[in-house]
């Protein structure tokens, strides 16, 4: 019974927890695989659910200013419904409800109401047609986006800006992982030493990693810039200006190489940690036999910090591949979007959600298999 | 005892009060302080007008506003009123959110014939319109008097050619002393677009396909670039270091530039020491500039919309007048411009005849949606400028992918 009790209040612990993971994360992923597989259009998500007072709409429609003497026979030639539906109430129609509604609404019944004054009152495009449909009202109910199949992936395939995107984001990360990682590595081994002020070197190496990616992407701005301090070092030794943001071959390295900077700091503490947990007995034992400076390194150290090079390397990828703040930030050329990058713009600036939920998962799936494979290469299992 | 009666009463009259204002709220972005407090003095003076009727509520929207304003629609909890920007109002126009005007204006008589068509075309559909402007900005040739006085090249007209603009700005290019005749954007349709209308180009066809592979077009896109690659009199406020074309200019980088009265109050706050005046844009076959607009616009879901039209009346009335007069912006309407003797002010005159010869910035689309399209036209207009494609081979990318770039799915 008590242990029964202890389940109840497990649960009740990591409510709020799972709730909002259900909430913001599973419950997402769910939905933007079905969007995928439609052309959903949030701006017309309220269609169904807009209130509007119908005796206006129909007053507007039909050009009737003053309510007196009204001919019911006059007024319904005048009334296309699925015009009045489309351009009045502007609910888009797809090809079947447009049928239904050419057979099943009762138009007499609401120009006899417009004529009568019953009209006059506010109701949503979904109340609307529950009224005046002698059949099929459900199919007016809520907004559908329309079902694609795989449309929205094979123009996706036939994409020539999603392939560069995608060489984009997988160039970035084979360049910027290994790079973070062996960065990482070194910073660590450094800041391990036993030097005066060693906590000042510890600190400027993680302040990147902690600072809004933001302010960092200000500061490189102006670093970058045609007349930035780089190009004015770069030009003491005779190499021109390049404007590294906006020329589409030095854009993608001037970001890798800005986050290089800012999460090596991060992975840093990863390894420091690793190596404050080698047993001291161990080094002892190695000097012992005779392993010296890089032998002991590369021999003795490093294989014993083969976990947190797994888990480096995997979070390294993962976040490499989903890089988004920076190309937001920095990148200006379309031809230098990281696919990340991509799915944001289709779906917030081109409208194009169904789309960007498409490459979304695809490159769910991607980034997916490449981590197994890695898993595989980089075992991790004898240490966990 | 009576004191509770006065009580209770004093409760019920603050509920009866309470409850017959509809409260209107109105959005938009704030792109300055200034703005903010000129748009705080017209809800005020329209709070005191209508007290006890309609309460009108001022909510910024800070941030990504399309990002924003989109996911409020989407959610139904948009503000009553709202801006909507002249470049994306048909996105938003054509998926059915907005609520159209049209019964609003014949119910309370509302002179729209006080409108230049040119301003409310942008926000127009299906016959119906859907936002009215709340202020306009047009495009002019901003000069630089010293230079132009350094190297003795006279001031331009209202009359200036194409020739006669190439012909000063190769005058006023001293590379060695660090000035170039021209600022110009890179990667800038809406710059490019006054030059292709100069030309007697257009940009879509009725049908709404593409018209930039016109001979007109692709004549004014080649001598906009050619500005750059060819006469080399023209550079980008990035090639000398600047952040836009305002700030190239008052640093004396380039002796003319392009652009709104954005620039004139820019130049007159932060570089009072340049001498400056303006002209209208230079002409070939035709006269042309872009006319830079944003509407008040009423969302389907709104609550209120009856209340919401009254307070967008105000604003376009009385409230127009407070606003333009108090951030020194231009008034849409005509009686409005008159009463305030806009056109006796030289400089003021010129951004205003504007709107009679100028198009207002937008790129009609099927589905009113042009990010796509400027995006890929934008970096490959990136790619002339700096000599990495040709305009031809530009054009015919463009041309050829249009379709697929202004597609809704």
């Amino acid at each position: 019974m008590k242990h029964y009790k202890e389940w109840i209040a497990g649960y009740f612990f990591i409510a709020p927890a799972v709730a909002i993971v259900a909430l913001f994360v599973i419950y997402p992923i769910f939905v933007s695989f079905y969007y995928s597989f439609t052309n959903y259009n949030a701006l017309r998500q309220q269609e169904y659910k807009a209130t509007f007072n119908l005796q206006d709409q129909l007053q507007e429609y039909l050009m009737v200013l003053n309510m007196k003497d009204l001919d019911a026979k006059d007024l319904l030639s005048q009334f296309d419904p699925v015009d009045f539906v489309q351009i009045q109430l502007g609910i888009h129609l797809k090809p079947n409800q447009v049928r239904s509604i050419r057979k099943n609404l009762n138009s007499k019944k609401l120009i006899n109401d417009f004529i009568a004054l019953k009209t006059n009152r506010k109701m949503s495009g979904a109340q609307f047609f529950a009224i005046y449909m002698t059949k099929d009202a459900s199919m007016f109910s809520r907004y559908i986006p329309q079902w694609l199949g795989f449309e929205n992936f094979t123009k996706m395939f036939k994409d020539p800006l999603f392939w560069k995107t995608l060489e984009n984001s997988v160039i970035f990360s084979l360049f910027v992982t290994p790079i973070q990682t062996i960065l990482a590595l070194l910073l660590a081994v450094a800041a391990n030493q036993k030097i005066r002020g060693v906590k000042f070197f510890k600190l400027s190496f993680y302040i990147p990693s902690i600072t809004s990616s933001a302010a960092i992407s200000m500061i490189f701005l102006l670093l970058y810039a045609k007349p930035g301090l780089i190009n004015r070092v770069l030009g003491y030794i005779g190499i021109p200006a390049v404007d590294w943001l906006s020329n589409t071959s030095t854009a993608l390295p001037a970001v890798m190489a800005m986050n290089i900077w800012t999460t090596a700091g991060y992975f840093m503490v990863v390894f420091l940690a690793g190596l404050q947990n080698i047993p001291k007995s161990l080094i002892e034992a190695s000097e012992l036999d005779g392993a010296q400076g890089w032998t002991r390194f590369w021999k003795v150290i490093v294989p014993l910090l083969k976990p947190q090079v797994a888990y480096v390397v995997t979070l390294g990828l993962i976040g490499t591949l989903q890089v988004f703040d920076q190309i937001y930030f920095l990148i200006k050329n379309q031809v230098n979007y990281t696919t990340s990058m991509y799915i944001y713009v289709n779906a917030f600036s081109y409208g194009h959600m169904g789309y960007a939920s498409a490459i979304a998962v695809f490159f769910f799936a991607f980034i997916m298999i490449l981590t197994l494979i890695q898993r595989r290469v980089v075992s991790e299992e004898s240490y966990f | 005892m009576r004191k509770w009666v006065l009580v209770i009463g004093m409760m019920v009259a603050l509920f009866a009060a309470a409850f017959a204002t509809t409260v209107v709220t109105l959005g938009g972005w704030v792109s300055s302080p200034v703005e903010q407090k000129a748009m705080k003095a017209v809800v005020d003076a329209f709070n005191q007008q209508y007290a006890g009727q309609i309460e009108l509520k001022y909510q910024p929207i800070a941030g990504n506003y399309t990002l924003k304003l989109t996911s409020q629609l989407s959610a139904g909890n948009a503000p009553d009123i709202f801006y909507l920007d002249s470049s994306y109002a048909q996105q938003f126009i054509r998926s059915g959110a907005i609520y159209p005007l049209d019964f609003f204006v014949k119910k309370y008589n509302f002179p729209v014939s006080d409108f230049s068509p040119s301003l409310l075309k942008p926000f127009e559909y299906n016959g119906r319109i859907y936002g009215f402007p709340k202020d306009f900005s047009t495009l002019v040739l901003f000069y630089n008097k010293k230079l132009f006085d350094k190297y003795n090249v006279a001031y331009p007209t209202s009359n200036w050619t194409w020739l006669d603009f190439l012909d000063a700005a190769e005058k006023l290019t001293h590379p060695k002393d660090g000035v170039y005749g021209l600022g110009l954007y890179s990667n800038a349709l809406n710059r490019v677009l006054p030059f292709i209308y100069q030309n007697g180009g257009k940009l879509v066809n009725p049908d709404l396909t593409t018209a930039l592979g016109n001979p007109e077009d692709v004549q004014a896109i080649k001598f906009y670039f050619d500005l750059h690659t060819k006469y080399k009199v023209a550079v980008s406020p990035q090639d000398v270091g600047t952040g836009w074309l305002g700030d190239e200019f008052g640093k004396e980088k380039v002796a003319m530039i392009e652009s709104g009265p954005w620039a004139y109050s820019f130049l007159k706050e932060n570089y009072p020491q340049v001498d400056f005046g303006v002209a209208p844009l230079p002409m070939n076959r035709k006269r042309a500039t872009m006319i830079y607009t944003v509407c008040y616009a009423i969302p389907r879901t709104s609550k209120n919309k009856d209340a919401a039209f009254k307070a967008m009346e105000f604003l376009l009335g009385k409230g127009m007048k407070i606003f333009t007069e108090k951030l020194g912006v231009i008034p849409t309407r005509d009686a409005i411009i008159k009463s305030e003797k806009l056109m006796s002010d030289p400089v003021k005159r010129i951004f205003i005849e504007g709107k009679e010869y100028g198009h207002a910035w937008f790129i009609p689309t099927p589905s009113g949606n042009s990010s796509k399209l400027l995006d890929n036209v934008n970096s490959l207009f990136q790619e002339i400028w700096s000599g990495k494609t040709t305009v031809e081979e530009a054009m015919k990318k463009i041309v050829s992918n249009y379709d697929s770039w202004v597609s809704g799915q």
